[in-house]
């Protein structure tokens, strides 16, 4: 597994968790607080210094060549363009919900759609990543 | 219809016929790691011109003797 993909379980895994209890928060709090879970992406730094600790021989230098590059980049607009589908998506939902109720927009509900999107766009990104990476290396070592 | 294009690379030959040289030895020397040689040698995975060319130095071949080009 190279570094860069090493890298996207750890990116999926912060973001799955965060968005897990911004769920669990959504639901006993409400939308308000809600967004409050996406500051546990705040620990993600500490898990990749932890990585890069055990391993010594390329401490602080992981070794992304051009493969790494092109795989990121391919995922990194396919993250994007879903992400940007899905706000979009979300702001319509969003105006038809706040029409329906006689009401404006929610503020609460508008930040939420943002960190969901972003959420989405790095779910998208580094399973896209992981997924790019295995397709390449597959029936190919020895 | 026509065929898609295929690059084959004759990578995993040369690096037997140089003492055997191992995936991550080659990456290594040409500074990528040993995922990229793999996925080179599975065909899937075209380089960039200049990583052709640092392989083909590696192995003292033409970049057309690592690379083949078919359509």
């Amino acid at each position: 597994m190279t570094p860069l993909q090493k890298m996207a379980w750890i990116e999926a895994s912060f973001w799955i968790a965060a968005t897990l209890v911004f769920l669990a928060l959504l639901v006993r709090f409400g939308p308000g607080p809600a967004p409050a879970a996406f500051a546990l992406i705040g620990l993600h730094p500490i898990a990749w210094y932890a990585m890069q600790r055990r391993s010594a021989a390329r401490a602080f230098q992981p070794v992304l060549d051009e493969r790494d590059q092109e795989i990121s980049a391919r995922a990194s607009r396919f993250g994007f363009a879903t992400s940007y589908v899905a706000f979009v998506l979300g702001i319509v939902g969003l105006q038809q919900y706040a029409l329906r109720a006689g009401d404006c927009v929610p503020a609460s509900g508008l930040m939420a759609l943002v960190w969901l999107a972003v959420a989405l766009q790095t779910l998208v990104r580094n399973a896209s990543v992981i997924l790019q990476a295995r397709a390449q290396e597959a029936e190919g070592r020895g | 219809m026509a065929r898609a294009p295929v690059l084959r690379c004759q990578i995993r030959r040369l690096r037997f016929d140089h003492g055997e040289m191992t995936q991550q030895e080659l990456g290594e020397r040409v500074g990528v790691t040993r995922q990229t040689i793999i996925a080179l040698e599975a065909g899937r995975y075209a380089p960039s011109l200049l990583l052709a060319f640092r392989i083909a130095r590696v192995f003292d071949a033409s970049v057309e003797e690592v690379f083949q080009y078919e359509f």
